[in-house]
């Protein structure tokens, strides 16, 4: 490494370019699965791999690559300083930092390297019989399951050097069930960043994602129509990513006069007890990191504070040319991809609602529950739930299956009437933005109420 | 993966090795300006063992260290399986057109920015980010029974977003093309495209009715072809998650629909005469006159069934084999969409949407949020719908096609497809 650092630092001296980086970066990955009664997936793979990238006067030239040696790094340098060089138009430049130097481990609990696979094997196996054993209208089941340990060395012509290295577990159990031609599913998601630990203990989790499968046979369809709603921990955190998390974003908005207007700092965009943050330096979650992949190091960042806008997400570039300060939030899901502007744990504030105060007054309404995903394209937005059920006269009633809600930015944050007191993280699954999916990244809320929010259905 | 092969067969081991290396240039513009040039290199290999009738897998990126895919690959061998390696396939193909290869960036940027020109000639008002990419590739697969075969492929693609804010209104608009010769290139028909959808958004139209036609364009024709494709998954039927794993010879859709899966189909990016396994493809009806034609299968997956592959073994990156489709063809109709659009009173047109493939894609039931979609009454444009929601369930919406336009375009390169116009699906709006 020392060799390739060096040999990176000179070529760049040489050039004389502005800004130069290095990443190099080597991962392993165990993959586990079981489909019904089969193993489905039992494989170990392993990756090693870099990437230079260069900032020329008017935009970026980057490479990656498999070959990882001093010949083969001053090749790559020289192509992509030439690369960058054929770029005309306006000038790019950069937020600069001071440099630092800093190697960063994330300890585990149980750290998964020292599990034999064997031992995981059994573990996703008794899930997998759990689910397959509880009814006999089970009809087949999943259980999927990765653990990657990356090793990223990051260093630029800062004269910055930092060596992360962090583990990631990312599992799901799906139940599928079925009666005639009706195929019903239901999943659980769980990932993390501390350890094996966090597989253990699932058996309740197990069982109630097939009980949910079976469930949904005998559950009608919503109807299509707008409803007061109102959304569990994991929904709603899905809900703010895709409402308002991806248009923080400043790669969106920073070449775009029109939507800089709309997204002007100030500017109102839900009630005054909404607060939502983006924060990398949480504690604990699949999406925390010190530094990101331009070596920002990272900070807590308030993107709405008492409804108004106040805060976005940057890369150097962004912040330099929006003239804000950088948060660290440049990251790329592995380097064979220029870092971009990223969400890492997106989450609304908890305030003093408990649950049964929220739903008390709705004569008709929806609880939603768990979530399946979501999709933005800015303005308009959609989310999923896992499940429904339907709210009359303050209690929660029948079960609806198919509820996809979908929202608009400008009117669904206003429509916001009301924020519980529980907040919680979800990590299974990841984002996806500009080809580079999934992500690892935390979404977290408490339960919220909305009205006006129109589901689709039949 | 000489090495490697040797190595198996020295300790007697069946396996299959699996290369693949690829170098891909792409220019991406942004906000109309050129921004950044990127190049990508990667080479890996794919290692699967069969141990007593057991299979082990491993792969690596970077350095190939034969003793340590080796090991690794033993160290797995767990899953239980009946499959038998072909014997004895010996292919070269290449779809590598020289002219494409030998692109340069200069090149790629004149092309993108010939683009963007004309785009922002008619809107100046307009952000326009535009990536155009060249890829070569070639992947090996060999195994321990003599099968050897080779493809090489390079392709070049083209994406545009446009994106366009009025007030509070926002219209995003993305098409793509791609080509595997460089002569195919049609970045005429994809500038007609955006113009004829910027022509349509100028004003907002709210459907009448909670029940309305929907056509479906060739790019969204998606939502309605993936729990179909999911439930012809040979790894579906296994698992009795498919609605029809009992319906082969069943006529379960409408007699217009016709899905056929066409590896030959020279205009297709995923052409090849061989699976990622070795196995040689045909020419499959997955769907016939509204009649199932059968499921598709790789090696192991048939072998759990007791049947034979079927020629669909196909691996992302260095994943390991798993039922995959090459080209799609749905069989066009016979009118015009000039004309099925005119002979309807009101009729809501699906060109993007959000939410495919959230929730039970399965059962076949949708919910989308039509991210750009159009209604016209009696052939006349009203204006471009938003904020509204499309709910149905696909298969039924197949089992009764009032219409299937006879233009047929590709999308994403592997599907060629008719709009498909569906009698009445629910329409929710706001307000």
């Amino acid at each position: 490494m020392e060799n390739i650092k060096e040999v990176f630092l000179r070529r760049a001296k040489e050039k004389k370019v502005r800004y130069a980086e290095l990443r190099v970066e080597e991962s392993e990955v165990n993959n586990i699965a079981f489909r019904g009664k089969e193993l489905e997936e039992f494989s170990v793979s392993s990756s090693r791999g870099g990437n230079i990238r260069i900032l020329g006067k008017n935009g970026w030239g980057f490479i990656s690559f498999n070959e990882i040696n001093s010949d083969s790094i001053r090749e790559y340098f020289d192509q992509v300083y030439i690369a960058s060089n054929l770029i005309t138009g306006e000038p790019v430049d950069i937020e600069y930092l001071p440099p630092v130097s800093e190697t960063v481990s994330i300890p585990m609990k149980r750290d998964f390297r020292g599990v034999p696979l064997d031992e995981k094997k059994e573990l996703l196996s008794e899930y997998n019989e759990i689910m397959l054993k509880f009814n006999p209208k089970i009809q087949s089941t999943q259980v999927r399951y990765f653990d990657r340990f990356t090793r990223k060395y990051y260093i630029n012509t800062e004269g910055t050097d930092i060596n992360q290295e962090r583990g990631d577990i990312s599992s799901v159990f799906v139940a599928l069930a079925r009666e005639g031609d009706l195929v019903e599913q239901y999943h659980y998601s769980i990932g993390g960043t501390d350890g094996f630990q966090i597989m253990e203990g699932l058996h309740k989790e197990a069982i109630y994602t097939a009980e949910m499968a079976v469930k949904l046979l005998s559950t009608p369809v919503i109807k299509g129509r707008e409803y007061y709603v109102v959304l569990d921990p994991k929904l709603a955190g899905v809900f703010i990513h895709e409402a308002f998390g991806h248009l923080s974003e400043s790669d969106f908005v920073y070449e775009n006069e029109r939507l800089k207007e709309l997204m002007v700092i100030g500017k109102r965009f839900g009630p005054e007890f909404l607060n939502v943050v983006d924060d990398p330096t949480y504690p604990g979650l699949r999406g925390s990191y010190k530094y990101d992949d331009e070596g920002t190091p990272t900070h807590k960042t308030y993107l709405i504070k008492e409804g108004i806008l106040v805060g976005r997400l940057h890369s150097r570039e962004t912040a330099k040319k929006m003239n804000e300060a950088v948060t660290g939030n440049a990251r790329a899901i592995n380097y064979r991809f220029q870092p971009i502007v990223r969400m890492s744990n997106t989450f609304i504030e908890p305030k003093s609602y408990s649950f049964k105060n929220l739903i008390s007054d709705i004569k008709y309404g929806i609880y939603a529950v768990g979530a399946y995903g979501g999709e933005t394209s800015m303005e308009m937005f959609t989310f999923s739930a896992q499940e429904g059920y339907i709210i009359e006269n303050g209690q929660i009633g029948d079960l609806v299956r198919d509820v996809v809600l979908t929202g608009n930015v400008f009117t669904t944050l206003q429509n916001v009437e009301g924020i519980g007191n529980d907040l919680s993280f979800s990590q299974g699954g990841g984002c996806g933005k500009g080809g580079q999916s999934p992500l690892p990244v935390a979404t977290g809320s408490p339960h919220i109420r909305i009205r006006n929010v129109v589901i689709g259905g039949r | 993966m000489e090495e490697i092969l040797k190595k198996l067969i020295s300790h007697n081991i069946k396996g299959d090795v699996f290369f693949r290396k690829g170098l891909s240039t792409s220019v991406t513009f942004e906000a109309n300006k050129l921004k950044s040039i990127e190049t990508s290199e990667s080479s890996g290999i794919g290692l699967r063992v069969i141990i007593d009738g057991k299979i082990g897998y491993s792969s690596q990126y970077g350095i190939h260290n034969a003793d340590w895919l080796f090991e690794k690959a033993v160290a797995t061998a767990n899953i239980e399986t009946n499959l038998r390696l072909p014997f004895q396939l010996n292919r070269k193909e290449s779809f590598l057109d020289e002219n494409l290869a030998g692109l340069s960036v200069e090149d790629l940027t004149k092309i993108g920015k010939g683009i963007i020109e004309r785009i922002l000639k008619a809107y100046p008002d307009i952000i326009c980010n535009l990536e155009i990419s060249k890829d070569t590739g070639e992947i090996i697969i060999t195994n321990t029974e003599g099968v050897d075969c080779k493809r090489e492929k390079s392709t070049l693609g083209i994406g545009v977003h446009i994106n366009r804010i009025k007030g509070t209104d926002m219209l995003d608009v993305y098409e793509e093309g791609a080509v595997k010769e460089l002569d195919k290139l049609d970045s005429e028909k994809l500038i007609s495209k955006l113009f004829n959808t910027l022509e349509g958004s100028k004003e907002i139209a709210k459907p009448s009715k909670a029940y309305l036609p929907v056509i479906f364009t060739p790019k969204a024709v998606y939502v309605l072809l993936l729990p179909i494709i999911s439930s012809l998954n040979g790894k579906i039927v296994i698992m009795g998650a498919s609605p029809l794993y009992d319906k082969v010879w069943v006529k379960v859709f409408d007699e217009k629909f016709s899905l056929i899966e066409d590896p030959f189909n020279m205009e297709g990016l995923a052409s090849t005469t061989f699976d990622d396994e070795g196995i040689p493809t045909k020419t499959f009806p997955l769907i016939e006159n509204g009649v199932i034609g059968g499921f598709y299968f790789d090696l192991h997956t048939a072998s759990l069934m007791g049947r034979e592959s079927n020629g669909h073994g196909f691996r992302g990156g260095l994943n390991q084999p798993s039922p995959g489709l090459t080209n799609l063809i749905i069989s066009p109709g016979t009118q015009s969409i000039r004309n099925i659009i005119a002979s309807l009173d009101e009729v809501l047109v699906v060109d993007q949407m959000m939410g495919v493939g959230q929730g039970n894609v399965l059962s076949g039931e949708f919910s989308i949020n039509v991210h750009l979609g159009y209604l016209y009454r009696r052939g006349e444009i009203v204006g471009r719908v938003k904020d509204t929601m499309v709910a149905g369930n696909a298969y039924s919406a197949l089992s009764n096609i009032l219409a299937l336009s006879k233009e047929t375009e590709w999308i994403g390169g592997t599907l060629n497809t008719p709009y498909i116009c569906i009698p009445q699906l629910t329409v929710v709006s706001k307000g």
